[in-house]
């Protein structure tokens, strides 16, 4: 019973579920099944495991994109990890325009994942219909209604978290849902203002940490950066500060993010900060300076589509120590540091 | 095109040879209502580049601001320079802005001399403004530091 429930929490149900959230070949391995169904330990070991993360797909509704085929390469890479990752977090941006044409799209590749997944929403899944066929397809039945989870596996408690909720600037001007996914999906929208998670999660979120002891091991997951990095392009989490607070009682809290389509490396107080690479295309660096700058990728050749891109995989060791390995589809993308694996 | 281009070169001639013989202008500063006007052109031009860039010009739907945000990463304060893209050869700006919208956007490109491809370098070079001209520049590219908002044309985004 207990299993079952939090299978399905996991998205990973069978076939053909009416929820239809993520289903297909997902065959439970004895590792993958360690841990579910148990609770947050007061004891700061974690049993040490891997788990994965792709985000920023970027699917387009039109048929054989090259996009698909970065996805699936990137879902190709992490099935063969050795050790095979526990399981996979995707950071949001499945789809480019929100149309649930790409949603689909993209489950129907992310269900040839050998492990569950648990998924968040970006700003191009969402706001072409604030997020309905999105929380359709990704969203846990039980979980509708709030688009924040938490998940404990080996010791480690995982919260993801919905980030990119901006005020409502399409009322008032009477735009349509096209216009408003319009501007939502041009990353220097100069309308959309600052997004975050909002008052309702944060107030989930006091009460989902609420009994942990400051020794749990805590990773957040969020499309944008719990950071204030470059606002502009909405590289930042407008109430990150509130949730940094929340969270400032752990020992230590692991934060990993999409949405910048890069490396790219922060801390701040007891948060650790990971941005992920896309499978779509890379962005140049803002022109803000870094406190960990020997954290980033290289320059990409524009004549090769996969460069810049690629997958990402974080190695959780017993102490809650972390490494992030990225996985780039080309050589070259990542300084020797970097290809290394990072403290995380 | 070529003609214009002549005269351009003719007047700068003259402008030397002018300057040359003591006098300090060939022509009077442009000031007041011509300054303006000219300015305005170039800010439509640069609207209309903003616009071109924000939306797919091919089949692919990939538009240029999809990975150039606010312009960047196309450094035109290093062209021309030598491209490894293009085979090496020295290429102007309007050479890269062609190939990424063919090679990488699947469209057909714009003629060279037209009003969009115009469009597309000034509004290019408009958001890279203040940076350093430095011909050959080849490292890391970053984004510029955007001056937006108050001060920022009046475009449709
Ligand atoms: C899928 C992503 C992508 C798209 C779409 C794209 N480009 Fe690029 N472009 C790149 C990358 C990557 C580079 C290499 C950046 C670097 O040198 O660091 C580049 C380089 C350039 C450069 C040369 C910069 C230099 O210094 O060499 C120009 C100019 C440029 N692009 C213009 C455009 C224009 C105009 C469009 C729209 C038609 C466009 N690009 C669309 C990815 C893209
Ligand atoms: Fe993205
Ligand atoms: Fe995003």
């Amino acid at each position: 019973m207990e299993k079952i429930s939090r299978r399905n929490f996991l998205g990973v149900t069978t076939k053909g579920a009416a929820a239809g959230i993520v289903a297909g070949t997902f065959a439970p391995t004895a590792s993958s099944m360690i841990g579910l169904g148990g609770v947050a330990s007061a004891s700061a070991k974690v049993k040490p495991f891997t788990f994965a993360v792709l985000t920023d797909a970027h699917l387009y509704d039109i048929p054989d994109h090259r996009f698909d085929a970065f996805l699936e390469e990137s879902v190709a890479q992490v099935n063969a990890l050795k050790p095979r990752p526990d399981i996979l977090i995707y950071a949001g941006d499945i789809g480019q325009f929100g149309k649930d044409a790409e949603l689909e799209k993209g489950q129907k590749i992310l269900s040839k994942l050998k492990m569950p997944m648990l998924v968040i929403p970006g700003e191009h899944d969402y706001y072409l219909d604030m997020g309905a066929d999105w929380r359709k397809r990704f969203l846990p039945k039980s979980k509708q209604g709030l688009e924040a989870w938490s998940h404990d596996h080996n010791g480690v408690h995982m919260i993801g978290m919905n980030s990119i909720l901006v005020r409502d600037f399409w009322t008032d001007k009477g735009l349509s849902d096209h216009d408003r996914m319009g501007w939502l999906e041009e990353l220097e929208c100069h309308r959309c203002g600052a997004w975050g998670v909002h008052e309702k999660q944060l107030a989930w979120l006091k009460k989902d940490v609420a009994k942990l002891s400051p020794d749990t091991p805590i990773i957040i997951f969020t499309h944008s950066p719990l950071w204030d990095y470059y606002p502009r392009w909405n590289f930042q989490t407008s109430d990150a500060p509130e949730i940094r607070a929340i969270l400032s009682k752990f020992d230590k809290v692991m934060s990993v993010h999409g949405h910048v389509h890069q490396v790219v490396y922060n801390e701040i107080g007891n948060m650790t900060s990971a941005g992920l690479l896309s499978t779509s295309w890379p962005w140049p660096y803002p022109p803000v300076e870094l406190t960990y700058p020997h954290i980033k990728m290289n320059r990409q050749n524009p004549g090769d589509f996969k460069d810049g891109m690629g997958s990402s995989s974080v190695a959780v060791g017993a102490d809650f120590d972390g490494v992030m390995n990225y996985h780039a589809f080309s050589a070259d993308l990542l300084p020797e540091n970097v290809a290394a694996g990072i403290a995380v | 095109m070529k003609n214009t281009m002549k005269n351009v070169a003719l007047a700068g001639v003259a402008a030397i040879a002018i300057s040359m013989a003591g006098s300090a202008f060939a022509a009077k500063p442009i000031v007041g209502q011509e300054a303006a006007d000219q300015f305005d052109a170039l800010m439509a031009a640069v609207a209309k580049g903003d616009n071109l860039w924000h939306v797919p010009q091919g089949s692919n739907g990939l538009g240029c601001g999809n990975c150039h945000p606010d312009g960047s990463a196309t450094q035109p304060e290093s062209f021309p320079k030598a491209h490894r893209t293009l085979g090496g050869r020295v290429v102007a700006l309007r050479d890269m802005v062609q190939w990424c919208l063919q090679a990488v956007s699947a469209a057909d490109g714009f003629d060279y001399g037209s009003d969009e491809m115009i469009a597309m370098e000034a509004y290019a070079t408009y958001m890279n403004r203040g940076a350093v001209i430095e011909l050959g520049k080849d490292v890391q590219t970053g984004a510029v530091p955007v001056i937006s908002g108050p001060g920022y044309p009046g475009t449709t985004h």
